[in-house]
């Protein structure tokens, strides 16, 4: 057997092949597999280099080759089967526009759920810009479909098989939840028009330019309840209806995300400070920091009716709970200053950072080296009043803040 | 009587006949058909016939590697393509029965 030369079988093969080309690919290849040592043996039958005609005068056209294999097999006949050459070539340009068409249609869908589902997250206009890159697809495909129709879209295979997809899933289904969704399809036209002008309000709250935003969105609105109920008769609404079906979805599940988002941070914010506090005020390991007011505290010192200072107190709030904040130290060898952990005692040491040169001179002009210090002692003396005595539960916040005048130069720094 | 005509009705049950002794892959099968005298059975009719039994769930198949030319899909005959054998045998004997007795009156 010599399988040295075997164009004449790969020529009659190919030529049956293209004669299958509608049928599944793994199929065809399956039949190939069966007809292929036949050819390969009658090939050698035949002498050296046979010609595709000698073949051909064995088992006829592979053409007709092909027809008697889908005839045997219980496979479909070739669709189109009269066509001639420039018929094929009409056809696919044809499936050309109607794929566009219909992948442009899952591409817009997809862009608009994304992008209505952003600007709602975000509760910002500037997603929406996205669609303008959408639009031209979208709108190529509306041309087509209005031109066209919907016939050749529905012919596609893809089409086609998804629509097999589709009616085996409904079978599936217990039908009475499906019909009762049916039930539900106008009220769905009305929600995604309300959810729109709704959405197009809030964005026009949140910032003024969205105005020129409204009229489209309501627009949309007339327009998806409009064509939702006329979809049956005209499936060309189905480019009109679905795109908007999915930016109204998309931006449902967004605003969904956004309220969960400031809920969590409303609760949060309330649980974790005594109220007023605005949330997220933590340092870069995550653990909150003190504040007075609007202003960071990043020390606290405490001094008896004496004017004495208290060198080591705990911190803790209404609730019992330790006024944790990170304790710093100072790293020797780099002269940075690092986290050793985090605690709620009270006065913390100074960190002093700075750059000092090989005489030991700090801060001078030809430091180079970074330093750091850490000092335990208080930086200021505070005059407790002694003429005002308060009542003693109230004494400590006011005699603390508003007596502090530092006779001792700097305040406290990092 | 065209031959042909009549292989259309019959050509499952003689595949699946050639394959109750022995696998094998299909061209194989077309030769064991016209080497039992079915001179006329089309070489692409067999191979979609096996096709479509293969899919019908009669025969199973595997591929063996050759080393002199393509790799071989052998198919056998597998439990329900047994018993659609005899079923059909069973069939194809009283219809020739009856035809047999027909033409023997007719005769």
């Amino acid at each position: 057997m010599s399988t040295q030369n075997p164009t004449a079988v790969r020529v009659y093969l190919a030529r049956v092949r293209s004669a299958l080309a509608d049928l599944p690919e793994s199929e065809v290849e399956e039949i190939l597999e069966d007809v292929r040592p036949h050819l390969a043996e009658m090939e050698a039958e035949l002498g050296e280099n046979p010609k595709v005609d000698a073949l051909i005068e064995r088992l006829g056209s592979p053409e007709s080759y092909a027809a008697e294999l889908r005839a045997s097999g219980g496979y479909p006949p070739r669709p189109a089967d009269a066509g001639d050459q420039t018929a094929v070539l009409k056809a696919r340009t044809g499936i050309g526009g109607a794929r566009f068409a219909f992948w442009g249609l899952v591409f817009s869908v997809g862009g608009f759920a994304l992008f209505g589902f952003a600007a709602a997250v975000l509760v910002r206009v500037e997603p929406l810009l996205g669609l303008l890159f959408v639009a031209p697809v979208l709108a190529i495909s509306v041309a087509y479909v209005v031109r066209k129709g919907v016939v050749p879209i529905a012919e596609l295979p893809e089409v086609v098989k998804f629509r097999e997809m589709a009616g085996s899933f409904q079978k599936d289904r217990d039908s009475k939840g499906l019909n009762y969704f049916r039930t539900l399809k106008p009220a769905w036209w009305v929600l995604c028009a309300a959810v729109l002008v709704v959405f197009g309000l809030l964005l026009v709250l949140r910032d003024t330019e969205a105005v020129l935003l409204l009229p489209l969105m309501l627009l949309a609105a007339v327009a998806v309840v409009w064509a939702g109920p006329r979809l049956k008769a005209d499936r060309r609404l189905l480019w009109l209806a679905v795109p908007i079906s999915a930016f109204v979805v998309g931006s449902m599940l967004g605003g969904a995300g956004a309220a969960v988002d400031l809920i969590a941070k409303r609760s949060y914010g309330n649980g974790s400070y005594t109220g007023g506090y605005p949330p997220g005020y933590n340092d870069n390991y995550g653990n909150p920091q003190l504040s007075y007011g609007s202003q960071e505290v990043e020390n606290v010192y405490a001094f008896d009716s004496e004017g004495k200072p208290l060198t080591e107190i705990y911190l803790y709030d209404e609730d019992g709970r330790p006024l944790s904040t990170t304790r710093y130290a100072c790293e020797k060898s780099t002269g940075e200053r690092r986290k050793v952990g985090e605690d709620n005692r009270y006065p913390r040491p100074q960190i002093e950072r700075g750059v000092q040169d090989n005489d030991g001179h700090r801060d001078g002009y030809n430091g180079y080296r970074s330093y750091c210090q850490e000092k335990a002692d208080v930086p200021f003396s505070a005059a407790i009043p002694k003429g005002a005595p308060v009542p003693t539960s109230q004494a400590a916040p006011p005699s603390s803040t508003s007596v502090a005048p530092p006779s001792n130069s700097t305040p406290p720094t990092r | 009587m065209e031959i042909s005509q009549l292989l259309k009705g019959v050509l499952d049950l003689a595949v699946l006949a050639v394959l109750r002794g022995e696998d094998g892959y299909g061209y194989d099968v077309l030769r064991r058909l016209r080497v039992a005298g079915l001179q006329e059975v089309g070489d692409a009719s067999v191979y979609g016939t096996l096709r479509r039994l293969y899919k019908a769930g009669l025969l199973t198949s595997y591929v063996v590697p050759s080393e002199e030319g393509p790799h071989r899909k052998y198919y056998s005959l597998n439990e329900p393509g047994r018993r659609r054998l005899e079923e059909s045998g069973q069939t194809w004997r009283t219809f020739a029965t009856t035809m047999n007795s027909l033409l023997g009156e007719a005769a």
